[in-house]
Formats: structure tokens, C-alpha cells, sequence
């Protein structure tokens, strides 16, 4: 079809992200959950590890800029 | 069976043993690190324009320098760590394995100095985070920068994850020789262990160490980072896909300089002669040694395509480059490295540690040289010659420069208390111990 910008319907980041660079999340992610041997107790523990460092991450980033904004554009 | 002739005493000698040396490293490294952060609050309070990276007004039209280049410089000593320690879980390397876990500390450290230079070149980093967030799910669809942010979240999480479920093992076994007032903190570590657990934790880190050795190398520092820049149509300088292979090769040799610089410290700080043997550090020059000429061969690639019969935009911008004082110091720090590492593969004599920790030194001063010329002069020579009338030449400032006298220090202060709170020498690589790796994965 003439006229179609496939970038306008399936943007680049959204296949790059979440389709390509997320593979190998989602295969250590899949193999936590089917591979054995597995207990669902430890996978969660590993599930709420990984959660807990995402929030650290982004909850210390945004603790520093507030920091600096109270010091240097309060 | 363990891979080298120690206790598991031995791994806990910094836990328990504190020298007047370590008040002292820790005194200095926090005096630079606080003389840079001085310099940072200036910078915040008079704007980027005290680097002359404010605006397309000043530095000859150069916006991105010496923090762009040391923040990729940081990502990449990040690599080798964690490739390394994932490397002796996929593939059974355990002559590494002594040096599997400060190297995954390394990740950890160095990723944290490459996201302080993100907050460190916003001219408002106050409004960093909360801009980020709200405007994700948009701009996460068009923007290599949202992709970067994006990517180094999931490396810095899953090393940590990976750092954190390992760290479980060793707590449990050797907590009881290691400081009370601590307890709180492996207490935390450890919450809901049983032993049960042990081999199921050993395959979820095979699981995450096998996304890592493919997000890291291939899809961060070979993919999103060297986009950020390959994307851009009007530098030429920056442009194509020798970018990815280019970036990947520098990232790999600093890294490994980075763990053969803080191995050789933990081994002279506290006699470890027998725990990162002489053995393991020939390993790693070595491999510094492959991943140097890698380097050296884009290099050469990019050269030859770049002054003969390249494009006028191109052959500007690399004749430019290798007629730079920077960049021929740069490559022959390199160079050197390379006939060193060559000259020890040949006659076993020419090697010492003290040597391959020079080169290491070498290597890291070259490849972050490589880095702020890449990123500096991409922007000074475009296409069209887009910024012939902005007036003036960038050179890194002095605030610019205490910011890697600022991190290094960070980085050296992180490792000092690290090594107070936790082994950083696997129980696994000092104990007998059965070999899970026929178990894991299935």
C-alpha cells in the first residue's frame, strides 16, 4: 500500500523496547517461572527483589532532584 | 571444588580488619569527591554555562563533552563486570570466579557514576525525574533517550537482583563471624531464606546472568548508547553501524582494566596472594589484550573509510580526528597496551602484576580520552558545517574535569564501605562445593 509510514502505526520505540530489548528480561523472567527446579515462593522473592530496586532507583533519583531543587531552585 | 587454595575465613579479612591505610584512602577520596561536589553546587547555581555547554552560543556549537563522554566511559567499565561473573555462571569459567562478585560490584558503582553524569549534564535536574516519567509512554516510542533510560534501568536492576540473590548464600553461612551491628542489614538480605533455596536461587541467577550477557553487551552498550548517536543523519562523525561494534570494544577493554585495577587493590590491601592469583590476573590481561585489538581494528575501519575516497562531510570531520594531540596519545596508550600484553603471551617473564595494572591505567585513560574527542567532535564537525558561525573552540573546563576526580573518588569511597559490609569474594570460589552447573538452566 502506497502512502503507509508503518513508523505512524507501530512507532520504533515500541518494537525496539518492547519487543527486542525486553527479550532477554522476559526469557530470565520466563525461566524463573517454568524452569526447574522452582519454588513460587522464591521466584516471587526474586519477583519483589527486582521490584524493590526498580522503585530504589527511581525513588533515590527523584529524593536527589527534590534535594536539589529545595538547595538550588527552591 | 573450590577454585583456588583459601579458606573461607579468608574472604571476611576487610569485614574484620581495618587499617590506618583505609581512613586514610577514604579521607582523600572524600575530600576530592567533596571539592568536586563544591564545584557542582556552582555549577547549579550559575548554570551549564560555566562549561561552556550551556547553549549552541558558545564552544564552537559543542553541547555534549566531557560529561556525555565520561557518562558512556562509566557505562562501559560498568560491562565487564557483570559479563565477567556471568561469564563463570554460563560458562563455567571459575578461574574468574574469585573476581565474579567485586566485579559485579563494579557494575553497580560505575552504573551509579554514569547516572549521576545524566542528573550532573541537565542544566535543571530537578525536573528530571518527574519529566521523564510523565512524558514515558510518549516518549519511550520516538526518543533513543528515553530507549537509554529505559535500558540502563533494567541493567542496573537486574545486576542488582543478580548481586542481591547470590549475596543470600554467603550471608546465611557466614554471618556469625561478621560484625553484630550490622545484623539489621543481613537480616534484610536474607529475609525468608531456607535452604531449600539454594539451588533454585542458583538457576534463577544461570536465568538472569544469560539476559544480562545478551541485554548488556549487544543491546546497551552495542545498541541504545551508540544509537543515541549513529541515529543522527548530520554528524557524520557519529553516524553508522560501526558505531554498536565500537562502542562494545572500548566498553569490554576499560572494563576489564577496571577489574584487573580494584583485583589488584583488594589482593595488595589484604594479602589475597592466594585469592586473586597470579594465574587469574594473566587471564584478564589477556582478554584486555583481545579486546584492545578489537579496538584498534575499528579503529582502523573507521579511519581508512574516513580519509580515502569518504565523503567531504566525513573526511573533514576524520582528518580532524587523527590530527589530534588527544587522539594519537589516545591510541598509543593502546598500542602500548597491546605490545605489552603482546610481549608477555610471547615470553611468560615479561609478565608482572604491577605491569598489567599500568596498562589497565592505560587503557582507561585512552578509551575515556577516545570517548569526549567522539562525542565533542561529532558536534564540531557536521554536515553543511552546520555551526560555522557559532564562535569558539570547546575544551573540557575545570568543573568538567574535577567531575571525574569527583567520581572516581565516589566510586573508590563505594568500595571502601562495601568491603566492610559484605564478602566480596564468593563463598563458592573458597569452599568445597558441589559443581549445580549440569542442574541449572534445565
Amino acid at each position: 500500500m502506497s502512502g503507509l509510514d508503518v513508523w505512524n502505526v507501530v512507532y520504533p520505540g515500541v518494537w525496539v523496547i518492547f519487543g527486542v530489548i525486553g527479550l532477554p528480561v522476559y526469557t530470565a523472567f520466563l525461566g524463573w517461572f517454568l524452569g526447574k527446579p522452582r519454588s513460587l515462593s522464591t521466584t516471587v522473592l526474586g519477583m519483589s527483589v527486582f521490584a524493590t530496586f526498580v522503585l530504589s532507583l527511581w525513588g533515590g533519583l527523584y529524593t536527589i532532584t527534590m534535594v536539589i531543587r529545595l538547595f538550588f531552585f527552591g | 571444588m573450590s577454585t583456588i587454595d583459601a579458606e573461607p575465613d579468608d574472604i571476611l579479612t576487610p569485614i574484620r580488619n581495618t587499617s590506618k591505610l583505609w581512613f586514610v584512602a577514604f579521607g582523600a577520596a572524600a575530600a576530592v569527591a567533596l571539592v568536586w561536589l563544591a564545584a557542582w553546587g556552582y555549577q547549579l547555581q550559575n548554570g551549564l554555562i560555566v562549561t561552556n555547554l550551556a547553549d549552541w552560543g558558545s564552544g564552537g556549537g559543542v553541547t555534549w563533552g566531557l560529561y556525555i563522554g565520561a557518562f558512556i566511559w562509566w557505562v562501559g567499565i560498568a560491562h565487564g563486570g557483570i559479563i565477567l561473573s556471568a561469564a563463570v555462571r554460563l560458562f563455567g569459567m571459575e578461574r574468574y570466579q574469585p573476581v565474579a562478585r567485586v566485579a559485579e560490584l563494579l557494575t553497580i558503582g560505575a552504573l551509579s557514576m554514569a547516572g549521576i553524569y545524566i542528573v550532573v549534564h541537565t542544566g535543571r535536574p530537578d525536573r528530571l525525574v518527574t519529566s521523564i516519567l510523565e512524558a514515558y509512554p510518549w516518549t519511550v516510542q520516538s526518543s533513543p533517550l528515553v530507549w537509554d533510560v529505559t535500558v540502563i534501568t533494567l541493567y542496573f536492576v537486574m545486576t542488582a537482583t543478580y548481586l542481591g540473590l547470590t549475596l543470600r548464600y554467603d550471608i546465611v553461612r557466614l554471618q556469625h563471624k561478621m560484625p553484630k551491628y550490622f545484623a539489621p542489614l543481613y537480616a534484610a538480605l536474607t529475609i525468608g531464606y531456607t535452604k531449600k533455596e539454594d539451588q533454585i536461587i542458583e538457576r534463577m541467577v544461570w536465568w538472569l546472568a544469560l539476559g544480562i550477557i545478551v541485554l548488556a553487551p549487544l543491546l546497551l552498550h552495542g545498541g541504545v548508547i551508540p544509537w543515541l548517536f549513529a541515529l543522527l543523519p548530520s554528524m557524520p562523525g557519529w553516524q553508522g553501524a560501526v558505531q554498536g561494534p565500537t562502542f562494545l570494544s572500548i566498553a569490554l577493554m576499560s572494563a576489564i582494566g577496571g577489574v584487573i585495577i580494584i583485583s589488584y587493590a583488594l589482593r595488595w590491601a589484604y594479602d589475597w596472594q592466594h585469592v586473586l592469583t597470579d594465574d587469574m590476573f594473566r587471564g584478564l590481561t589477556a582478554w584486555l589484550g583481545l579486546f584492545s585489538l578489537l579496538f584498534i581494528w575499528l579503529q582502523l575501519q573507521q579511519v581508512i573509510t574516513g580519509v580515502y575516497a569518504a565523503p567531504t562531510d566525513l573526511e573533514k570531520l576524520m582528518t580532524a580526528k587523527i590530527t589530534t594531540l588527544p587522539y594519537q596519545i589516545a591510541i598509543g596508550l593502546i598500542v602500548l597496551t597491546l605490545a605489552y600484553i603482546f610481549a608477555q603471551a610471547v615470553d611468560r617473564r615479561v609478565f608482572s602484576l604491577r605491569r598489567s595494572v599500568a596498562v589497565s591505567f592505560l587503557v582507561l585513560m585512552g578509551t575515556l580520552t577516545e570517548k569526549v574527542l567522539f562525542v565533542f567532535e561529532g558536534l564540531e564537525y557536521p554536515t553543511f558545517s552546520l555551526y560555522h558561525a557559532v564562535p569558539g573552540h570547546y575544551a573540557p573546563s575545570v568543573i568538567e574535569m574535577l567531575s571525574v576526580a569527583g567520581t572516581v573518588s565516589l566510586l573508590t569511597i563505594f568500595f571502601l564501605v562495601i568491603v566492610k559490609l559484605v564478602p566480596v569474594v564468593e563463598l563458592h570460589a573458597v569452599e568445597d562445593h558441589e559443581d549445580h552447573s549440569e542442574e541449572v538452566g534445565s
